[in-house]
């Protein structure tokens, strides 16, 4: 049986913020979707990340502030204007945690876009987040995703 | 949860490395946490069991853990 990470090499690579049910997902979106943006930049890192502090030699330092920086699934940019794409399988309310988060964190390294708009990206949704989605002003796309790939 | 891709070693998402994903990943100075979500990712990736005293383990050198 092969691992899911064998299945979707090639997809991990291209997705590296996503797990194998949410690459499923993101896949089925951007055949719907894909077309109506300029380009689209994904594991985009936003944030300070944690520095563990100067006992460490400068590398392992480095290295451990950008492995725990933000990481943003994807940005979809159309002329002027980008969106900033979290993807789930389920979609709870933490998401709506990251995305404001992040709606914070972009416009810091991306000042051209200070109001990035915000998208979930999901098969299947709790439906108790749905009023808090709206009033954070928040956008949410369901897609219908074939998981059968990840039985073989 | 966060994916490990990109995060751990690209080698060590494999089930057959575990013994040297476990060691990198004891070894780098992030939270108790933060192991435990990249090991779970890494286990949804790869399909490979991970036992408790190794979740143990990885926990016990978090930086955060004194």
């Amino acid at each position: 049986m092969s691992t899911p990470a064998q299945l979707l090499q090639a997809d991990r690579r291209r997705f590296p913020g996503l797990l194998p049910r949410e690459t499923l997902v993101l896949r089925a979106w951007l055949k719907l979707h894909e077309a109506e943006y300029e380009r689209l930049q994904y594991n985009v890192r936003v944030g300070e990340g944690q520095d563990p502090g100067p006992q460490y030699p400068s590398d392992i330092r480095a290295m451990a502030v950008l492995n725990t920086q933000k990481r943003i699934d994807a940005v979809a940019y159309q002329p002027g204007a980008a969106t900033i794409i979290e993807v789930k399988d389920r979609a709870g309310p933490s998401v709506i945690g990251q995305l404001l988060v992040y709606a914070s964190l972009f416009p810091l390294a991306h000042p051209e876009f200070p109001r990035p708009g915000l998208l979930i990206v999901c098969n299947r949704a709790v439906p108790d987040i749905l009023p808090a989605v709206r009033a954070a002003g928040i956008e949410i796309e369901q897609v219908d995703v074939d998981y059968s790939l990840l039985l073989s | 949860m966060i994916s490990p891709t990109g995060i751990i070693p690209d080698a060590l998402i494999d089930p057959a490395r575990k013994a040297e994903m476990l060691d990198w990943l004891v070894q780098q100075p992030m939270t108790r946490a933060y192991k435990l979500q990249l090991l779970s990712g890494w286990r949804i990736w790869t399909r490979g069991a991970i036992t408790s005293r190794e979740s143990a383990r990885v926990a016990a050198s978090g930086v955060d853990v004194r």
